[in-house]
């Protein structure tokens, strides 16, 4: 199994932990999420595989998952959005944030997460094990679909979706 | 270099410098500006019938537009006509006396002489010391990186500061002018070339006494159709050499991979190439398109320089005793100046610019019998005063002081009127707190505090315009863009060599 770097609140390792009993015992670990926008400024949400260990078949960001130890987080968001949906795109950091959320199954997130943006118009292709389907919507379409059945996103992306929002709003001159 | 691909950030004068010279060096280049026509701050307007020049109103060392279009090998008179002025500016006093600062230096010491009693040696020995500071030091800075130990080693630096006597560095631009001259009003002439940069002359070093021998000894020149054919010249110079421009397309960030520079994000795209050059102003670019706040407050150490308050007023009567540049003095120079840098407050007897395009050009950049009056009062930097007030609270400033020296009623004449401040220049300029020319020269080593024009930390990218070396105005800022294509071919062949 793979394992996640447990971090202390300033995101310095403070040890490694195997991914499944990090979320039992709900220990902060480093992670991030990718979001990926298309030239008409949509942003690329993913719907998680049924068979993933947790929040499987709920709509999320584009990516998310948790770097190896020395591995940069640059590096792993963009080798897991390679193996996930298929895109290579340059990638930067726009914020980081501290969670923690209630999960199915038992399990809680309590993540160090890594924010990324990434701009892609191009092909995707989905691994099937990952991802069950995406779409493509505008901050507000999304924004109104959280309103009417926010139990269909995972918590994470609950959390960030306004924040992710915001920098987005910032940004638009 | 044949398919090497250069993005620049920002359609400024040095944007477009930047973009003719690498198209000459061979890049393919692209273009992105977020306002919807080229020029920055050198751009134009029209309010009615009148015709405006929005920002920058004197030309000096039309040699630098020149040199562009020779290395393009394209003739210049197919592009772009000017002509010298021969009174530089014409000086109004509180007290009533008027000096013309003639162009020709023959009359110009003999209208000192005559106003305001100036031995014609004061003023001849100044000029020429002007020179002198110009072609030692002055021609270093403004043509030399100085943040590369090549330049340290190889441009004549060391000769350079070896020639510049101590005082130019160490007294104070009003402390040298005060030895040099009887007259008060003579040294506040001279001192105002510190505003040539957004300067304070009680504090920038005697150093920017090398501005008036731009002036004074190269001249005043006005270009036909006004100000706006320096940009319309420069941006049909860059469409001949190919360069593409995107309009209405302000770029979102920077892209870096392995501390290098990959391209840009814009219209929610990635536009990749092997150099970025950003014509924004360089704290935006850290802030925003690089997303380093923290090297952005280092940034912000440096003061600013002014800004300014520019009221553009469509005049229904002519005023022959009005020149094309004009300045209307305060009584009290340096309480002007402590109110624009130091206590950063309006100050209620400002120095007046006007400018008048329409001197030069009858019948067009304003209708028959009118005026175009480009109107301006420096302003401090914004720091969030209150400039709905402080509008209202100068315009009745400038209204008492011309109709008193001039002796007229101008209010019933204005029969068209626009305003820009500086929270106007900053949201359409980028310009950090509506400064006009980058970070100011109070300090005695400004010059080398100033933003370099490459990054030290992200290969590929590199800085231009006012924000950065050598500084501010039309002249450094393609400076600046000179600059920076040198480095550029220097890192090219550094990365063949590899």
């Amino acid at each position: 199994m793979e394992k996640v770097v447990l971090v202390d609140r300033n995101d310095n390792q403070i040890g490694l932990m195997e991914k499944m009993e990090a979320h039992e015992k709900a220990l902060l670990h480093r992670a991030f999420s990718v979001f990926i926008f298309n030239s008409n400024g949509e942003m690329l949400l993913q719907k998680r595989a049924v068979t993933k260990y947790h929040c499987g078949g709920m709509w999320a960001n584009t990516c998310c998952s948790h770097p190896r130890e020395h591995e940069s987080d640059l590096d792993a968001a963009t080798r897991r959005l390679k193996e996930e949906m298929g895109i290579e795109t340059p990638l930067s950091e726009i914020f980081n944030f501290i969670y923690k959320a209630e999960l199915d199954k038992n399990l809680t997130e309590h993540e160090f997460d890594h924010v990324f943006v990434g701009y892609y118009d191009g092909e995707i292709s989905l691994n099937k094990d990952e991802v069950e389907d995406y779409c493509f919507g505008t901050i507000e379409e999304i924004n109104e679909k959280i309103q009417l059945n926010p139990s269909h996103y995972t918590p994470w992306f609950l959390i960030a979706f306004p924040r992710v929002s915001e920098w987005w709003k910032s940004k638009q001159l | 270099m044949q398919s090497s691909k250069a993005i620049i950030i920002g359609a400024g004068v040095a944007g477009l410098s930047s973009a003719i010279r690498l198209a000459v060096q061979g890049f393919e280049v692209k273009v992105f500006e977020k306002n919807s026509y080229p020029g920055g701050k050198l751009s134009h307007f029209k309010l009615g019938d009148y015709n405006f020049d929005a920002g920058p109103s004197l030309f000096t060392q039309p040699q630098h537009l020149e040199a562009l279009f020779a290395l393009a090998n394209e003739p210049i008179e197919d592009y772009f006509k000017y002509s010298a002025v021969p009174i530089s500016c014409k000086y109004f006093y509180e007290d009533g006396t008027i000096v013309n600062a003639f162009t020709d230096i023959k009359k110009f010491t003999n209208e000192l002489k005559e106003k305001l009693q100036e031995p014609e040696d004061a003023v001849v020995n100044y000029l020429q010391q002007s020179e002198n500071i110009y072609a030692n030091i002055g021609s270093v800075f403004l043509n030399f990186s100085l943040h590369k130990s090549k330049t340290l080693l190889n441009a004549p630096i060391l000769k350079a500061v070896k020639n510049t006597k101590l005082k130019y560095l160490f007294n104070t631009m009003n402390g040298l002018n005060k030895k040099q001259f009887k007259n008060e009003k003579t040294v506040q002439l001279f001192n105002r070339y510190a505003t040539y940069n957004g300067s304070n002359p009680y504090q920038a070093p005697g150093m920017l006494t090398l501005i008036p021998h731009l002036e004074h000894n190269e001249g005043v020149f006005y270009p036909e159709g006004g100000m706006i054919s320096i940009t319309n010249a420069l941006y049909q110079l860059a469409l001949k050499m190919g360069v593409q421009f995107s309009f209405n397309s302000p770029v979102q960030s920077i892209i870096n991979e392995d501390k290098k520079v990959v391209g840009v994000v814009v219209n929610n795209q990635n536009e990749y190439a092997n150099i970025v050059v950003s014509n924004m102003d360089v704290y935006f670019t850290y802030k925003h398109l690089l997303n380093q706040p923290l090297m952005a407050t280092k940034i912000l150490k440096q003061e600013r320089s002014s800004s300014a308050l520019i009221f553009y007023w469509g005049i229904k009567k002519t005023f022959p005793e009005l020149e094309l540049h004009n300045i209307f003095f305060t009584e009290n120079y340096k309480a002007e100046f402590d109110a624009l840098f130091n206590t950063k407050k309006i100050y209620s007897d400002p120095t007046v610019y006007i400018n008048i395009t329409s001197k030069c050009a009858l019948g067009t950049q304003a209708p028959e019998g009118k005026e175009n009056w480009f109107v301006m009062v420096n302003a401090p930097a914004n720091v969030g005063q209150d400039w709905e007030k402080y509008r209202v609270e100068y315009r009745t400033s400038i209204i008492q002081k011309l109709n008193k020296l001039l002796q007229t009623d101008v209010e019933q004449f204005i029969e068209a009127e626009e305003v820009l401040d500086p929270v106007l220049i900053e949201s359409k300029t980028s310009s950090y707190m509506g400064s006009l020319y980058g970070t100011s020269s109070n300090s005695k080593l400004a010059a080398f505090f100033r933003h370099p024009n490459f990054s030290k930390k992200l290969k590929g990218l590199y800085f231009v315009g006012g924000s950065v070396h050598p500084g501010g105005g039309i002249p450094l800022c393609m400076h600046s863009a000179k600059i920076m294509s040198e480095i550029v071919i220097d890192d090219f062949k550094k990365r063949n060599e590899k």
